[in-house]
């Protein structure tokens, strides 16, 4: 797995700085180009290892920006709103002339289900927080994007970095909330970076910080930076991380919209969610709501990686079908690619035929047996063995998982020693045992980390079993 | 325990992060005794950093260490990269 040039990478880095100075990091979003790796606080890709004696002496590389175009009908994720300060003060200071209560209307007509991965409508938790007679309420900004090939927060981030605020700003506002943090994956410097210079622009200009824009409401933002954990994504976990606890994920109800950040009442939203706030307010729900259906509304971002003739992230009307992304926007593969993991390590392996029949809606895809999640999309190519990929997948759940639970924290382990023997041929896979682990997994299990990871596994099982009906054992 | 925990550590908030103060703290401390004070000044037990800094990779000592380089590791990203 990813022998290519990530081996080239590694022999090339430890060559210059030692095999003991070389760690290892997670996904860093830049799959759009790969050879990644991170040295000295920031992250490089490409053809930036070519330059590796430059970088270690100081060099900054141009690192390439990420290919973004939007082929929405109406785009509200990348388009000019709120391109400038001038043009984020004149929606704020329309937005808080505004009744609360009509703003919230919007929001909830405009159909935005949260872009985090479980799609719940955001205006139904703005309503349900906004009702909570508490004086001290937060709003957090999921920015821990851990999904392998996911790219997409990162660009939000990172050139876009104005509507993301505003949607935290707005929020806070609709809530009762006067204080809100974003929590950045450390794996993406420049983002933060860029999210602390906005903000401190934002403070100059009166647009954050006390009596915003001469009005009484006044609103603070802050960053925490995340410390290499893909289970700080989940929304407990991240919230016990922000109090400097161990990021273990805490059973709901009491969901964070009535008991969060420091037990008190929390909105928790994806980026690309807070990022949609600003377009849909200007614009009016309509514009939104028309696109797709009630449940996958609006526009969405999806990353294409590396073998994609197209890699990129790309803003889409929800309802498009899946072949017009692969192959009018993607231009199909470099090489040929038998399936594609969609959403994540958590998310379904769609062979291809199976992914062209479909269009980019959640509830289709869920219909099907997979899962749409945050849209990232992975190619598996056609010689990759699919015994590797559930090891691989194991071993991620393996490493990743809080612990907290027991189908979790175990279930993960022995999956992951099942396919270790197997690619050991030292045992075969004992397919009743792997189907019974994947069903306790599923239905014990406390979140989706390792709750979701069999769906995976079972979409392999289900398409490509025949790669390797020699290593099973049918009557264990 | 994890309420009265998250409790401690809202009454500084986020003006004055635990987490944050955690971070810089396993970024200079060598000996146990910075971690003391920050336990005694949020009021919690030193096991509880010494706990919740522990869950963290970035945090672990044998990270630190890598102070240079790190490759990506792609645990569930099948590409065999396209060398240019
Ligand atoms: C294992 C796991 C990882 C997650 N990772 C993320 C993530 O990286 N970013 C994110 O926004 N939501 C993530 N989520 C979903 C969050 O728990 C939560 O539903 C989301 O942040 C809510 O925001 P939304 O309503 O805007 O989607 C994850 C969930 C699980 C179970
Ligand atoms: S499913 Fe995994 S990550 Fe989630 S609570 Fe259980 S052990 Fe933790």
């Amino acid at each position: 797995m990813c022998a290519g040039t990530q081996g080239k990478v590694r022999k090339k880095l430890s060559e210059k700085l030692g095999e003991d100075k070389i760690g290892t990091m997670f996904c860093l979003g830049h799959c759009y180009e790969t050879s990644s790796f991170h040295y000295n606080g920031h992250n490089y890709s490409g053809n930036d290892i070519d330059q590796i004696d430059e970088i270690i002496k100081g060099k900054k590389t141009n690192t390439k920006n990420i290919n973004s175009v939007s082929h929405a009908t109406k785009s509200i994720l990348m388009g000019e709103n709120l391109s400038t300060v001038e043009k984020f003060k004149d929606l704020l200071s329309q937005i808080l002339k505004k009744d609360k209560k009509e703003t919230l209307q919007t929001i909830t007509e405009s159909n935005l289900c949260g872009r985090g991965g479980a799609g719940f409508p955001t205006g139904m938790k703005w309503n349900f927080c906004s009702q909570q007679k508490v004086k001290k309420k937060y709003v957090v900004c999921n920015a821990d994007e851990g999904d392998s090939g996911a790219f997409s927060d990162r660009y939000l981030l990172e050139d876009q970095p104005l509507k993301v605020l505003f949607g935290m700003i707005v929020c806070g506002y609709i809530i009762g909330s006067d204080e809100g943090v974003l929590y950045i994956r450390g794996e993406y410097p420049k983002s933060i970076e860029i999210i602390n210079r906005t903000i401190n622009e934002l403070k100059k200009l009166n647009l954050l910080g006390k009596d915003i824009l001469g009005t009484d409401f006044s609103y603070d933002l802050y960053i925490c930076i995340g410390q290499g954990a893909y289970i700080c994504g989940e929304e407990t976990a991240l919230i016990a991380s922000i109090e400097g606890r161990r990021a273990e994920v805490d059973v709901r109800p009491p969901y964070p919209t009535v008991e969060g950040l420091y037990k008190k009442p929390t909105v928790v939203n994806n980026v690309e969610t807070l990022a949609a706030i600003p377009g849909i307010l200007k614009h009016g729900a309509k514009s939104f709501s028309s696109i797709g259906n009630v449940k996958s509304a609006g526009t969405k971002l999806v990353c294409l990686d590396s073998l994609f003739k197209n890699p990129g992230v790309y803003e889409m009307d929800m309802g498009t079908p899946m072949k017009k992304i692969i192959y009018d926007i993607g231009g199909g593969f470099i090489k040929p690619v038998k399936a594609l993991q969609v959403g994540g390590p958590l998310g379904g392996v769609i062979p291809i035929k199976e992914v062209e029949k479909l269009n980019l809606d959640f509830q289709e895809f869920a219909k099907a047996g997979f899962m749409l999640g945050h849209g990232s999309i992975v190619s598996i190519p056609e010689d990759f063995n699919m015994i590797k990929y559930i090891h691989h997948l194991f071993k991620f759940s393996a490493e990743e998982s809080c612990g907290k639970c027991f189908p979790g924290r175990l279930g993960s382990y022995r999956g992951k020693e099942m396919f270790d023997q197997a690619i050991n041929k030292t045992n075969k896979i004992p397919i009743k045992l792997l189907n019974e682990l994947l069903i306790t997994m599923q239905k014990g299990s406390l979140c989706a980390l390792c709750g979701a990871i069999p769906l995976p596994i079972q979409n392999i099982l289900k398409y490509f079993t025949d790669e390797f009906k020699t290593d099973i054992n049918q009557e264990a | 325990m994890s309420k009265n925990i998250s409790k401690l550590s809202g009454r500084k908030g986020l003006k004055d992060n635990l987490f944050k103060r955690m971070i810089n703290t396993a970024s200079k401390s060598k000996n146990g005794k910075e971690i003391k004070q920050l336990a005694e000044e949020y009021h919690v037990g030193m096991s509880t950093i010494h706990g919740a800094e522990s869950f963290y990779e970035f945090l672990r000592p044998e990270h630190k260490e890598k102070k240079h380089g790190y490759v990506m590791e792609v645990h569930v990203c099948a590409q065999e990269h396209k060398v240019k």
